[in-house]
């Protein structure tokens, strides 16, 4: 069993740790869908939380390729025209990449909620749901499910190794 | 014709609160005034739901900011919406929905408002506020959303705290809707005689309906130091570390002080963007190991910090109200604060019993001025006396009174409401035809 947060950036941090922790301390399994995982270093996010992260994956993008392409090109026309035009297309683009490497790579069914956690995560958080009618959404963790059972205490939990489910690997392929 | 809440002896009322702020995983600190009149009057109601718009900044980008609404949207809306808005229990009684809000960067009021609207409109159970009365909190959002989910002739109360008001008067969309929400608003209460006349200002056709009532504060819970204070040695300031709340000059001002006195501490506790200057200042003052810089800690924690001082110094440009002060002089604590707004009413007929009010100012001489005519009198200081004033003031019971009054329900419990046009019942406040004294 586990619960699948998703936060693109770090404006919500408080809360997507206080949540981890939580979920931790109670044995649940916790992974995190954001970018990238340094910026969840310095929010000191629990180690044992399973990042995946999107940031390579989005570098790896044909859009992406293109837009670095157009900058050897020309500088002027990568930032008044191609950053301008992918700005629009980079949820569709997370997506993508979220499909690849999370969907693809984890037994949804196994996710007993999938928590939205802050407002760039949205669309993928919808898409998410779309393609998961039984899947349970919401924007906080219902903690409920998981308040009878007892907590472990501070510094007993079993050392896990940090573990960050490696970027840009296209299970695609 | 005013509104008034009739009893019909059967059923009692309920009241709707709606506020960006209120305490949240994310924001555990963000209005715990409000939480604390919520709580206040909470057994004036049958039921008390609390809805709280939490903003979620998102994307800046226009057509980004579009597909995060329509996504919100898809998931939030229709009869069997995919994530549905649920209310909880808080221990205080009353029920409290979180509602996210996504916004944009920019500051824009009337936008943020309308975000917060759309938000509320796509949970709210009926597209309406199901109550007899509807206190909105800050009038751009909570006024703003009671205004537009109230049912007509729903009694509608809207509290105004903002700091920032006369930026929200100063943008003309939000202004013409601010406008709306005084038409509409049956009272508007401001919690310092400040933003009374900030509004009367702006609106002075509907001066009628203004009124201050400060928030609650919980001061029969402020633990109270247990010993009293001696020398006013060891000073704290509680709050962001900004230039708006005038601590470079609390520094500097303590650096003039410390240079005649070696006993003297300053812990300033809170974060800030002028907190690594300073840290860098006081080194440079070569008081590194006299002025300690700690980080915000939750409000319980920081009568452990009151009570481990002599003298609360708090020498903001601007404060609506000033909470910090009120739970040092709840504390026991003698306080040095600037008349700055709400200082000069919540320690009214107090100065030179609670501490000393000094002038606003960028000298800091001003400051170790007050230090020391305060500590000259600090013997003449009567802090059971300022605790007592302000447990009348702002203690729960006596700002539920004074609520009750204003939503026009029984005091000490609701016999039983519906609302319907007409007068007000005794008591009630008509167009502010009572609570007056505060004018």
């Amino acid at each position: 069993m586990s619960v699948l947060l998703v936060a693109i950036g770090t404006t919500r941090a408080r809360a997507v740790c206080g949540s981890a922790d939580f979920l931790l301390a109670r044995g649940v399994d916790v992974g995190l869908v954001t970018v990238e995982s340094e910026p969840w270093r310095r929010e000191g996010l629990d180690p044992r939380v399973t990042l995946y992260t999107l940031q390579a994956g989005e570098e790896r993008h044909p859009l992406a390729r293109t837009g670095r392409m157009v900058r050897r090109v020309s500088g002027p026309l990568y930032t008044k025209v191609y950053s301008k035009v992918y700005r629009l297309l980079r949820p569709y683009v997370m997506w993508r990449v979220t499909r690849k490497q999370v969907v693809r790579r984890l037994d949804l069914s196994a996710v007993e909620q999938l928590v939205i956690c802050d407002s760039h995560a949205i669309p993928i958080g919808w898409h998410l749901a779309k393609r998961h009618p039984g899947l349970t959404v919401g924007f906080e963790l219902d903690r409920a499910p998981y308040a009878d059972r007892a907590a472990a205490p501070a510094g007993a939990a079993p050392e896990v190794s940090p573990h960050t489910a490696p970027s840009g690997i296209d299970v695609d392929a | 014709m005013a509104t008034r809440v009739q009893s019909t002896g059967r059923e009692r009322a309920r009241l709707a609160v709606t506020t960006p702020w209120h305490p949240t995983l994310q924001r555990p600190f963000a209005g715990s005034f409000v939480q604390a009149t919520t709580r206040a009057v909470r057994d004036l109601f049958e039921r008390v739901d609390l809805y709280n718009t939490e903003d979620w900044t998102g994307p800046a980008d226009p057509m980004q900011a579009r597909l995060v609404h329509r996504a919100y949207a898809a998931l939030t809306a229709g009869p069997n919406p995919r994530i549905a808005a649920g209310a909880r229990r808080t221990d205080a009684g009353y029920w409290v929905t979180d509602i996210p809000t996504p916004v944009t960067p920019k500051r824009d009021y009337a936008t943020w408002a309308q975000s917060h609207e759309f938000s509320l409109g796509q949970v709210l159970p009926g597209g309406r506020f199901e109550a007899d009365v509807v206190h909105g909190h800050v009038g751009i959002y909570g006024g703003w959303l009671a205004h537009r989910f109230a049912r007509p002739g729903t009694r509608v109360v809207v509290t105004e705290h903002a700091s920032f008001l006369g930026r929200i008067l100063g943008q003309p969309r939000s202004r013409a809707m601010y406008a709306e929400v005084m038409d509409r608003a049956d009272a508007m209460l401001c919690v310092s005689e400040t933003l009374r006349r900030q509004l009367a200002e702006a609106f002075p056709g509907h001066t009628g309906k203004i009124h201050v009532v400060p928030n609650a504060v919980d001061v029969e819970a402020i633990p109270v130091r247990p010993k009293p204070v001696g020398a006013l040695h060891r000073w704290i300031y509680v709050g962001k570390v900004a230039a708006t709340k005038g601590v470079p000059e609390l520094v500097e001002a303590f650096a003039i002080a410390a240079e005649d006195e070696p006993a003297l501490r300053l812990t300033i506790l809170g974060s800030g963007p002028l907190a690594e200057p300073l840290t860098a200042r006081a080194a440079e003052l070569g008081l590194a190991n006299r002025i300690e810089f700690h980080d915000a800690v939750p409000p319980h924690r920081v009568f452990e910090f009151l009570h481990a001082h002599d003298l609360l110094v708090h020498p903001s440009k601007s404060e609506t109200f000033g909470m910090t002060t009120v739970e040092a002089v709840g504390s026991g604590m003698p306080v040095l604060v600037t008349k700055c707004g709400g200082p000069q009413e919540t320690l009214a007929g107090l100065d030179g019993v609670a501490g000393l009010l000094i002038d606003v100012s960028e000298d800091p001489e001003v400051i170790v001025d007050g230090y020391r005519r305060l500590a000259e009198q600090a013997s003449g200081l009567d802090p059971d006396r300022a605790r007592a004033e302000l447990i009348g003031r702002y203690g729960a019971r006596a700002v539920a009174r004074r609520l009750a009054e204003v939503y026009a329900v029984a005091d000490g419990g609701v016999e039983g409401s519906r609302v319907a046009d007409g007068e007000v019942e005794g008591g009630g406040v008509r167009d502010g035809a009572s609570a007056r004294e505060h004018e």
